[in-house]
């Protein structure tokens, strides 16, 4: 009768699970203990018990609960290692791509976010549908996160490709990588990033309301129709070009203002004000 | 004597290093802008003559803010330049006997991001006030009284065009003071700057008063005088 060692001894150097197998002896090497295959069982106890209440357990020189057809104990001591380790590897690989994604529908709804910061959040959460959707290990018992590797790398070049030629290089590059597609892709990413979010229109208060009781003593009233004017909300605080964006921005000229002239008059303020719109733009 | 003006951390954004002897940019980020609450009030000045003088006056109340964080350095600002400093600043001061200065208390109404922390736990701030008087600049700094308006009593100062030079014989010797036209510029002496960058006090900027800019966005009130033809310098 021949044994499965016999086998394996006449192919490759390699047993059951990838195991080293000794050509002179027949044994496998286990890492942790070594195994006869003639006798089917390991030669040495194995120095631990998995799960004491299971009687398989107990029998330390057997061989994966006696169930290789089920389980594998590359190790010697685990009977669990490859299921355990498929689920986890799938974790990594939903998981990684779900915060990913998480992280950039953030930034597209976040309204000071850049719109640079917005294209390839849009592009990312495109791109992450794409990969996952086409991912072929699926079908597959394996779950390697190949596709997030791939977005990651990928986005990493976008990101320079924008910094570096703006949007109509960003195009170039997504053609070279999706083809036609890549009009359809980025159409969405613009749409994505001038989302409700930039569209939207503000009150902007021409006379900062944290310096209202300055004004008020100079008997101006914040709230008087002509000091207040509607903004598209990336004219009036978006970056990069929003009004209470930036170093110099609308309400730290105010602060200067009061510093110099903290009694100032209202002839004064409607001078200042006269140049701040001039400066910013809505005269 | 040299002297120096002590202000925010948002103020640099009109200096660039080496123009200023002590302080950090990244602290207008760190510690931001503490805002008046609602319930501060300032005196409303008319004039009997002129309702184009209608101005501000002293502040009515004691101050109550609302912080931007609850990260509290040794000093803190308001968006109205007010100077705030923490229990130990206070005492570092008494300690080493400066003078031209008094406190009065603030009340944190709000803090904003406080997380799990209680505003109990947010440091005692005190309002430096400024008391001491450095009299007129010198006319070097090109600081003259261009408006005066007898019937309110409003006086318009022009711009400082030299920094603000401290005239000595005019200034009352307190370390800390300000001069005629400038009041929310706090001028301090060397004992006070050495005190400062001795215990590495955090959330404040030291930069030497002839070093002091106008900032570019603002005009200076001798054009818009010059502008109206209220001009009264001779």
């Amino acid at each position: 009768m021949r044994t499965p060692g016999e086998l394996v001894t006449a192919l490759t150097e390699r047993a059951f699970t990838g195991q080293a197998l000794d050509s002179r002896t027949g044994s496998m090497y286990y890492r942790a203990r070594w195994y006869d295959p003639r006798l089917g069982r390991f030669i040495q106890a194995d120095t631990v018990v998995p799960e004491p209440g299971n009687p398989q357990d107990l029998n330390r020189y057997a061989y994966a609960r006696n169930n290789p057809l089920r389980c594998a104990d590359p190790t010697g001591h685990c009977p669990w290692c490859i299921p355990v380790a498929i689920v986890i590897l799938k974790g990594v690989d939903y998981g990684w791509t779900a915060y990913d994604v998480w992280q950039a529908a953030r930034v597209l709804n976040d309204p000071d976010a850049p719109r640079d910061e917005k294209l390839l959040a849009g592009l990312n959460i495109a791109v992450a549908v794409a990969f996952e959707a086409g991912e072929p290990d699926d079908e597959l018992p394996v779950a390697v996160p190949l596709d997030d590797i791939g977005r990651r790398a990928l986005m990493v070049r976008a990101r320079l490709v924008l910094a570096e030629g703006g949007e109509e290089a960003l195009r170039r590059y997504l053609r070279e990588q999706f083809g036609e597609q890549a009009d359809e892709v980025l159409g969405w990413v613009v749409r994505a990033a001038e989302g409700e979010g930039a569209r939207v229109i503000e009150r902007h208060h021409l006379l900062p309301r944290r310096f209202r009781e300055y004004f008020e003593a100079a008997g101006l009233d914040i709230n008087a129709p002509e000091f207040i004017v509607e903004l598209p909300r990336d004219v009036h605080r978006l970056k990069p070009y929003g009004l209470h964006t930036g170093p110099d921005n609308w309400n730290r000229l105010w602060r200067d203002f009061f510093t110099e002239n903290p009694n100032a008059s209202p002839e004064e303020i409607l001078q200042y004000l006269d140049w701040m719109m001039r400066r910013f733009g809505l005269r | 004597m040299k002297f120096y003006e002590l202000t925010d951390p948002d103020r640099l954004r009109h200096y660039k290093q080496g123009e200023y002897i002590y302080g950090q940019p990244k602290w207008a980020r760190e510690y931001g802008l503490a805002e008046w609450a609602d319930s501060v009030k300032l005196e409303q000045i008319v004039c009997p003559v002129n309702p184009n003088h209608r101005r501000a006056g002293k502040r009515l109340t004691d101050l109550t803010i609302i912080l931007l964080s609850p990260r509290v350095g040794d000093f803190m600002w308001t968006w109205p330049a007010d100077c705030l400093i923490t229990d130990r600043v206070l005492e570092l001061f008494r300690q080493a006997e400066l003078t031209g200065f008094e406190v009065k208390p603030v009340v944190v109404e709000k803090v904003k991001r406080l997380g799990k922390r209680r505003l109990e736990e947010i440091p005692a701030l005190w309002e430096l006030v400024v008391t001491g008087k450095g009299g007129n600049a010198r006319p070097e700094s090109g600081i003259r009284v261009i408006y005066r308006c007898e019937a309110c009593g409003m006086v318009r100062h022009s711009s400082y065009q030299n920094g603000i030079l401290v005239d000595e014989a005019q200034w009352d010797g307190s370390d800390f003071f300000t001069v005629n036209g400038y009041p929310k510029h706090i001028l301090v002496t060397e004992r006070v700057k050495d005190l400062i960058i001795a215990h590495r006090l955090t959330n404040c900027v030291l930069i030497p008063a002839e070093k002091l800019r106008w900032p570019e966005t603002m005009m200076r009130p001798e054009d818009f005088y010059r502008e109206r033809g209220l001009l009264q310098e001779k």
